[in-house]
């Protein structure tokens, strides 16, 4: 997915408009909104590494983006091949408010709807049955994963 | 089942069995209600042929996160979901047949009995 960005090397979040507390279930201080679009959600990501394994050090913009190049691969096998819906999303380097690091955004599509956990208790048999597939496909995902060591 | 995890090293989106990372709604412009992950952060780990204890940890966690999922749903709705039940089951014995030596895997054959066991006690 695209949104409009401005100039990144200001010391500042590189999106038109303005970024507001996030009004989602999780409370995380992380997620943000733009205010002018209610259809996005933004996360500002740290600049430690949590990709491979060395969780807690620091990584450079450049080798995140490569992981995010890794990431955006993943995922869309996760789609394609073990039909998992995950809504579209792009990275975007910038600034971060608070202290003008470098950090990447995360831009993805907001899911209007309820968390799982508690939608549930109302499913009908035909949601349970798409359930019951979702987590026939995430334990295909680690078969092959442990088969093949990569999907 | 060939074993070429440790050989070959790779990725795994190791923390995607989670119950709080899902969200049952639309997309913006759609009205089918869909599950979706909504993790926008992809949390991959990548692990190498020299770490195996490292693969052995995130398909550790990524099981036991299967094993945490089904039981929530048990527990909120009653549904048993056995064909999911035998399809990790049999996912489970291949690992431990492999690999009986990793206590890891042990621990969630151990966790999946108590999910069995409370499904027969019910």
């Amino acid at each position: 997915m695209s949104i409009e960005t401005i100039n990144t090397s200001a010391k500042n979040h590189p999106f038109k408009g303005e970024l507001i507390e996030n009004e989602f279930e999780i409370d995380l201080k992380r997620l943000k909104q733009l205010k002018n679009n209610p259809d996005v959600v933004i996360k500002i990501e740290g600049t430690k590494n949590y990709y491979n394994g060395r969780s807690g050090k620091g990584i450079s913009i450049e080798e995140k983006r490569l992981y995010h190049k890794q990431a955006r691969e993943i995922l869309n096998n996760l789609r394609e091949k073990y039909n998992l819906n995950i809504p579209p999303f792009s990275f975007v380097a910038g600034h971060s408010e608070e202290d003008g690091k470098a950090v990447f955004y995360t831009v993805t599509e907001k899911i209007k709807g309820k968390k799982l956990d508690d939608a549930l208790v109302d499913f009908t048999e035909k949601e349970f049955k798409e359930l019951e597939q979702l987590l026939l496909s995430l334990i295909a995902y680690v078969r092959d994963i442990y088969e093949k060591g990569y999907i | 089942m060939k074993r070429d995890i440790y050989e070959n090293g790779g990725y795994l989106c190791w923390d995607i069995p989670n119950i709080r990372q899902f969200k049952y709604g639309t997309r913006p412009n759609e009205e089918q209600k869909k599950n979706y992950l909504v993790d926008s952060e992809p949390r991959m780990r990548r692990y190498d042929p020299e770490h195996r204890e490292r693969a052995v940890v995130f398909i550790e966690t990524y099981l036991d996160g299967i094993v945490d999922f089904i039981n929530k749903i048990q527990e909120k709705t009653g549904q048993q979901f056995d064909s999911v039940k035998k399809e990790f089951s049999s996912l489970l014995d291949k690992i431990l047949k492999i690999e009986p030596e990793i206590e890891n895997y042990q621990k969630v054959k151990t966790n999946f009995n108590k999910l069995q066991k409370s499904t027969e006690t019910n």
